[in-house]
C-alpha cells in the first residue's frame, strides 16, 4: 500500500498516511467497536437504543434503512456491500466524490476497498488540496436579534494569506423570508427550521459582523495534525451536501461544529446537553487544548469605549472638545491643530461605530477629513485592545442559598437556563443589563413552593457607553413575571406583574455606573398593593478587578388602581467572584410586598 | 439652491464619466451591481447569517461582454460593493484587511498596494464628501477612484 501511496498526488499522500494511521487490523467480516464508533461519529449519529443510531443527517444516505435510524453492524455490511457493486462497475468514484470521509472510515477499516483516486473528483481536490488551516470564529452577542444574543459561529478555511480573502462555512436556521416573529421563536424551538452549511467570503462576514453590528470577532485556530486536517476538510467538504433540523437550544451553529469535530477518532465527547451554547464550544476548544492560535478583531464600537475609558481625563477632555466643534462647524485644520493622531483614530471609531449616515453626514465627513489630515498607518493594532473572557459565567446557572422571606426561612433553589454574558457581566448584582429567560426558583421552607419565575427579564443597556452624541440610547427594560410572595396573614400570595423600564445611564468610568430611570407595570392586586405601579428608581453599580460586583438601588415605589399603596424599594446586592464557574452572593430586597434577604453560591455552567 | 443642487449633480456625473474614461466598462452600470442588494434584509435575514444577496440577480447589460461582469474587475466592484464602509475606513485609516483582500483580488503586490491606497486616500482627502450619494454611488465612485489609479494599472485587474 506505501508504495502505491508514495507515487500519489499530494492529496493521496496524505490520504494513505491517514489510512496507515487510522487503520486498525480489521476485516469486513469482524466489525470492532473501533470501526462502529468511527462510523457512527462520522454519519453525526447518536445511540437511540441498544445498538441502534440514529443520524442527525435528514438524508443519511442508508443502504439498510429507510429513516434516519440504523444498526451499525448492519449498515457497515450494507455499505461494503454497496461499495462493492460500484467498485465492479467502476464507479466507485460516485461515493467517496460525493462522501469522501465517510468512504476513507470505511477504506481504513477494510482491506479491499481500493485508494480513491481523487483525480476524478474536479471539486473536492481544490477544496482540499490548499487548505492550509481550519479556524472557528466565534461574532459576540448582539441584543439587536433575538436569535443572536448568545452569539454566532463559523467555521474559516484558511487558504490564503490574505485573512478575509478566505471562505467561511457557515450554519444557520434557513427562515423564510417573511417569517411572523412569533412563529419564528416557537419553530427555533421546536426544531422546524433546516439548516445545512452554506459558503460565504470572510470578508462579507468580517464587514457585516465588525461594521454593520458592531460585533467583536473571535478567531481560534485549531491545532490538527496533517492527517486530522485531511479528513476533517473531508468531512467539511461532504457535509455541504447534507441537511440538519435546527433548534435554537441545541442544534444550533456551535453544536453543529462540534459535530463536525467530533468527527475525529479521537476527540472527546461533550457529553448531551439540553442547552448548548457557542461559549460551551469555545470551552471544549480550550479544555481539550484544540486551538493553537486565536485572533481578536475588535469591533469600533469596543475600540472607541475602551480607548476613550482608558485614556486620561485630559485626553477624553480634548475627544469631547473635538466633537463639540465639529458640530459647532468650525474647521478641520483648525481642530487638528489641537489633537494628535491617535484621537483623529478614536473620533474615526465613534464615527463610524455611533453617526448616522444620513443624520450625521456633516459630522461624518468631517471626522474622515480630521483623520485623512494626519499620516496613514494605525495608530492602534487590535493587540492594542483586551478582549473579554467568554468563557466567564457560562450562560447556565443553577444557584442554592439560605434565604429569608419575611417572617419565613428556607432554602431558594434556582435555575436559570440561559442568559447573556456580555451585558450581564456582573450577574445578580449588576442591573447594568441583562437577558435572562425562564429563571426559575424553588423555596424550600415549611413547605416546598414555586418562589419565582423570571419568563423574560431584559434590561438593554450598552456597557460602556460613553454619553457622547450618538452613543447615548435611553436604556429600557421588560419584565414578565410570577413571584410568591409572604404576606401578613403568614401565607403565600400568587403576584404575576408584567414592567417595563426607560432610563439613563451615567458612566463615571469603566466599572462605576450611575442608572436613572422609571419602572412601571401591571399586576394582580395582592395585599392591596394596587394592580398598577410606578416605581422611579436610582441604582449604582460597581465592578472592582472583575471580582467583585456591588450593587445599591433605591426607588419609590407608588401602587394604585384597585387600591393604593406606597414604598420604599431597595435593593443592596454584593457578588464575589470565586472562579468562572462559580460566584457567592449577598442580598437585601425591599418592597411593597416584604424584604428578602438571601446568601447564595452560584454555578455556572 | 436648485440650481447648487442641479450643478452639484452634474458635476458628479461628469467627473463619474471622467473616470469611466479612465477605467474601461463600469460593472456597476453594465453589470447591475446593487440592483439586487439590500433588496430586503428582513430581522429573520440576519439569523440566517444571510446578510445580503451578492448580486446573482444582477442584471447584465445588453451591451456588455461576458469579460465586463466576471474576471476580477468584476470581482472587484462587488467587494467594493459588498464591503463599502469598512474598506473606506481602511482607506482613510491608509492601511488595513480590507485593503489587503481588495489588492488580492486585483492582484496587486504589497509595493503597489501601498502606492494605490495612498492615491485613493489623497483622492478622498481632496474631494467633497458634501455631495449627496446613495450607499450604491458611493460604492461606485470608490470603485472608480480606485481603478483610475496609476498604482491599480500595475495590477492585473487591469491587464
Amino acid at each position: 500500500m506505501f508504495e502505491v501511496c508514495s507515487k500519489g498526488r499530494f492529496l493521496s499522500a496524505l490520504i494513505c498516511a491517514f489510512v496507515a494511521i487510522f487503520s486498525p487490523t480489521l476485516h469486513a467480516s469482524s466489525i470492532s467497536d473501533g470501526f462502529i464508533d468511527q462510523f457512527t461519529r462520522v454519519m453525526h449519529a447518536h445511540p437511540v437504543g441498544a445498538n441502534t443510531f440514529k443520524s442527525e443527517f435528514l438524508e443519511p444516505a442508508l443502504y439498510s434503512a429507510d429513516s434516519q435510524t440504523f444498526v451499525p453492524t448492519e449498515e457497515i455490511k450494507a455499505l461494503k456491500t454497496h461499495l462493492d457493486t460500484l467498485a465492479q462497475a467502476h464507479t466507485l468514484s460516485a461515493y467517496y466524490c460525493k462522501y469522501p470521509a465517510r468512504y476513507l472510515v470505511m477504506q481504513s477499516n477494510t482491506t479491499d476497498l481500493p485508494e480513491p483516486d481523487y483525480a476524478l473528483c474536479p471539486e473536492l481536490s481544490p477544496f482540499v488540496e490548499d487548505l492550509e488551516d481550519i479556524s472557528i470564529v466565534f461574532a459576540a452577542g448582539y441584543m439587536g436579534n433575538p436569535a443572536s444574543y448568545f452569539g454566532h459561529m463559523f467555521i474559516k478555511l484558511g487558504r490564503k494569506d490574505t485573512k478575509l480573502a478566505n471562505e467561511t462555512l457557515n450554519i444557520g436556521a434557513n427562515v423564510p423570508e417573511g417569517e411572523n416573529p412569533v412563529l419564528y421563536m416557537l419553530k427555533g424551538l421546536f426544531g422546524s427550521y433546516e439548516t445545512q452549511y452554506t459558503s460565504t467570503s470572510y470578508y462579507k462576514q468580517s464587514h457585516a459582523y465588525l461594521q454593520l453590528e458592531g460585533r467583536d470577532l473571535y478567531e481560534y485556530k485549531l491545532a490538527l495534525s496533517e492527517q486530522n486536517k485531511l479528513f476533517l476538510s473531508l468531512h467539511l467538504y461532504e457535509l455541504q451536501s447534507s441537511r440538519f433540523t435546527y433548534y435554537f437550544t441545541h442544534r444550533n451553529c456551535a453544536y453543529e461544529i462540534y459535530r463536525f469535530l467530533y468527527a475525529l477518532p479521537d476527540m472527546a465527547d461533550i457529553g448531551t446537553k439540553p442547552l448548548f451554547y457557542p461559549v460551551h464550544l469555545i470551552a471544549y476548544l480550550q479544555q481539550y487544548n484544540l486551538v493553537t492560535g486565536f485572533d481578536y478583531t475588535p469591533a469600533n464600537k469596543t475600540k472607541f469605549s475602551q480607548l476613550y475609558f482608558d485614556a486620561e481625563p485630559a485626553t477624553r477632555a480634548l475627544i469631547k472638545e473635538a466633537i463639540a466643534k465639529i458640530q459647532a462647524g468650525v474647521e478641520v485644520p483648525e481642530i487638528a491643530q489641537h489633537i494628535t493622531k491617535e484621537i483623529s483614530e478614536a473620533l474615526l471609531f465613534y464615527a463610524y461605530a455611533h453617526l448616522d449616515e444620513d443624520v450625521d453626514k456633516m459630522m461624518l465627513n468631517k471626522i474622515k477629513r480630521l483623520r485623512l489630515f494626519f499620516s496613514a498607518g494605525k495608530a492602534y493594532e487590535n493587540s492594542s485592545f483586551a478582549q473579554k473572557d467568554l468563557t466567564e459565567r457560562p450562560p447556565i446557572m443553577i444557584s442554592a442559598g439560605f434565604t429569608n422571606l419575611g417572617d419565613a426561612n428556607g432554602m431558594r433553589l434556582t435555575f436559570r437556563p440561559a442568559h447573556y454574558i456580555q451585558t450581564d457581566r456582573a450577574d445578580d448584582v449588576s442591573a447594568g443589563g441583562k437577558l435572562v429567560f425562564l429563571q426559575t426558583s424553588l423555596f424550600i421552607g415549611e413547605e416546598i413552593l414555586l418562589d419565582q419565575i423570571d419568563i423574560v427579564d431584559v434590561h438593554k443597556s450598552e456597557i460602556g457607553k460613553t454619553g457622547l452624541y450618538g452613543d447615548n440610547e435611553l436604556e429600557w427594560g421588560l419584565n414578565v413575571n410570577y413571584r410568591n410572595v409572604y404576606n401578613d396573614m403568614g401565607r403565600f400570595d400568587d403576584v404575576l406583574s408584567a414592567s417595563g423600564y426607560i432610563g439613563d445611564v451615567y458612566f463615571a468610568g469603566k466599572n462605576t455606573w450611575l442608572q436613572y430611570g422609571i419602572k412601571g407595570g401591571i399586576r394582580n392586586n395582592v395585599a392591596s398593593n394596587g394592580s398598577m405601579f410606578v416605581v422611579p428608581t436610582v441604582t449604582m453599580v460597581s465592578e472592582q478587578n472583575n471580582n467583585v460586583n456591588m450593587m445599591i438601588s433605591v426607588g419609590h415605589e407608588f401602587g394604585f388602581y384597585q387600591a393604593s399603596q406606597q414604598g420604599v424599594n431597595l435593593e443592596i446586592a454584593a457578588n464575589v467572584k470565586v472562579n468562572n464557574s462559580s460566584a457567592i452572593s449577598a442580598t437585601l430586597e425591599q418592597d411593597l410586598f416584604g424584604r428578602t434577604l438571601s446568601l447564595t453560591y452560584h454555578h455556572y455552567f | 439652491m436648485k440650481k447648487h443642487i442641479i450643478g452639484t449633480i452634474a458635476l458628479a456625473l461628469l467627473s463619474t464619466s471622467a473616470l469611466s474614461q479612465q477605467t474601461g466598462p463600469n460593472p456597476y452600470k453594465d453589470c447591475g451591481i446593487g440592483a439586487a442588494l439590500f433588496a430586503n434584509t428582513p430581522w429573520a435575514a440576519v439569523t440566517s447569517n444571510v446578510i445580503w444577496d451578492v448580486g446573482t440577480t444582477a442584471v447584465v447589460s445588453a451591451t456588455a461582454s461576458p469579460e465586463t461582469c466576471s474576471g476580477s474587475t468584476y470581482k472587484t466592484a462587488v467587494f467594493i460593493n459588498e464591503t463599502y464602509e469598512s474598506l473606506e475606513q481602511d482607506m482613510i485609516q491608509g492601511e488595513g484587511e480590507f485593503i489587503d483582500t481588495l489588492a488580492d483580488i486585483m492582484s496587486c503586490d504589497s509595493d503597489t498596494a501601498k502606492a494605490l491606497t495612498a492615491e485613493v486616500r489623497q483622492n478622498i482627502a481632496t474631494s467633497d464628501l458634501s455631495i449627496s450619494q446613495t450607499r450604491l454611488e458611493k460604492a461606485e465612485s470608490l470603485y472608480l477612484n480606485v481603478m483610475s489609479t496609476n498604482a491599480a494599472k500595475s495590477c492585473s485587474t487591469q491587464s
